[in-house]
């Protein structure tokens, strides 16, 4: 009786967990804590427990990769990173600059390589053409009936609406363009001059939540 | 506005190869582990050929470093991410990364180490452009392709009762997991996915020792509570 009255009371749960953690990484336990779990087969038992929890959790989670990545999955993952790496230090590959053109200017020499009168064909062939483009569009708009303008809003065709991006599956068609340019929106969204919209943007209905209800 | 919670920003680690205070090299309480193990011997040879130029040994070397640390990586990222493609290229690109810097590692810490800090920190970053990608973009519709692939997957697990009791396990399990707080979760899969010890999971986050344990152990009591004691 008197024993047991002066025996340390039983470990918390956070020395347990230290004892357990201890153990596994192959560091020494605590001596008053080893001495006690040598003593206390209340605490022992719970020690025991602990450690079956936490090491079937860990069987778990290897037999959930195993399954994932085989084998083959592995030799392939492999197979990628050695073709990757094949490319790294390579030196960029240089053009070559054409040597004709490197051999026909001289430094401090420059040569006229087209006659005048090509380029004033060229000047005058656009000119034309722009003078042509201008009549018929002109014209076609004399003949047409009239288009809608901005004016005729409420006549004009709706544009498709602007909203999320539905894709084939999670990711399928994201680059890592949109994801920088998400990154900035989410940026934007914290600067100071928009905190003062987060509470609108609280009661709005984001587009996860909306597939979530319709699923 | 933010996606993981507050400690989302936060949780981005030190660029691998930059030495902070929790490297040890000020702090004269800890110190780095007291000979190098093999594969940082073997990452030190890598270093060594690459900085004579001899790429091709580099890189034939460079297998036997990845063929050490693959499977663990895979565990780590596939625990993390829940997503087999996404963690697959987490993966590679984590070596590639090496690689890539392997002329800025240092003997100081253990190759593992810092191995770790770079893919945790891809990692990181795939789970924050995950949220991006799940906030703003509606998910379609399952197309035939992915439809015939998961119906494949189905009826290939499609085993004994108990494959399946055991992987629905798994899955409470994972999504228990998923439940943690950012940092939690990165310490628990640290620590008991990736066998790293509380001073290497500190060396790799820049985070005090005795934070790593409190982490640790609130990880592990939140996911006794959820899992209800028993895994």
């Amino acid at each position: 009786m008197i024993l047991r009255s002066l025996r340390p009371p039983h470990l918390r749960e956070e020395r347990l967990f230290n004892c357990y953690v201890a153990g596994r990484a192959g560091e020494p336990i605590d001596p008053r804590d080893a001495e006690h779990l040598a003593d206390c087969p209340a605490c022992a038992r719970r020690h025991a427990d602990l450690a079956r929890w936490m090491d079937e959790l860990r069987s778990q989670a290897d037999a959930d990769t195993d399954d994932r990545f085989t084998p083959d999955v592995l030799a392939a993952q492999q197979h990628r990173i050695a073709h990757a790496i094949q490319h790294v230090g390579c030196a960029a590959r240089v053009i070559a600059f054409p040597e004709r053109a490197a051999t026909r200017s001289g430094p401090g020499v420059s040569h006229r390589t087209t006659p005048r009168w090509l380029a004033a064909a060229v000047a005058a062939g656009i000119i034309v053409g722009l003078g042509l483009g201008a009549s018929v569009q002109w014209r076609s708009r004399g003949r047409a009936p009239a288009a809608p303008s901005l004016s005729d809003g409420l006549r004009a065709p709706e544009p498709a609406p602007v909203g999320p991006v539905a894709t084939s599956s999670a990711g399928a068609a994201f680059t890592a363009d949109d994801d920088a340019f998400l990154a900035e929106l989410e940026i934007a969204l914290e600067t100071p001059q928009t905190r003062v919209l987060q509470p609108y943007d609280a009661i709005t209905p984001h587009v996860q939540e909306i597939a979530d209800i319709q699923r | 506005m933010s996606l993981e919670g507050p400690t989302a920003r936060d949780l981005r680690f030190p660029p691998a190869g930059i030495v902070t205070p929790a490297d040890g090299a000020a702090e004269p309480g800890r110190r780095p582990h007291p000979s190098p193990s093999a594969d940082s011997r073997l990452a030190l040879e890598i270093r060594g050929l690459v900085e004579r130029g001899d790429l091709d040994a580099a890189r034939e070397r460079f297998g036997a470093l990845v063929a050490i640390h693959q499977r663990r990586a895979n565990r780590i990222a596939y625990q993390y991410l829940r997503d087999q493609a996404d963690a697959d290229d987490a993966v590679q690109d984590a070596f590639l990364k090496v690689f890539r810097r392997i002329t800025s590692y240092r003997e100081a810490w253990p190759f593992e180490v810092w191995f770790t800090r770079i893919l945790i920190n891809g990692c990181l970053d795939r789970r924050k452009a995950r949220a991006r990608r799940e906030r703003w973009h509606a998910p379609g519709e399952i197309s035939d392709r992915d439809q015939a692939r998961l119906s494949a997957a189905a009826a290939r697990d499609r085993g004994p009762e108990a494959r399946m009791l055991a992987r629905e396990q798994r899955g409470r399990i994972s999504a228990a997991v998923n439940r943690l707080d950012g940092r939690q979760r990165m310490i628990f899969v640290l620590c008991h996915y990736g066998d790293c010890t509380p001073r290497e999971v500190s060396a790799i986050t820049g985070l005090n020792e005795s934070t790593i344990r409190v982490h640790l152990f609130r990880a592990a009591h939140k996911l006794r509570a959820l899992l209800g004691g028993e895994s």
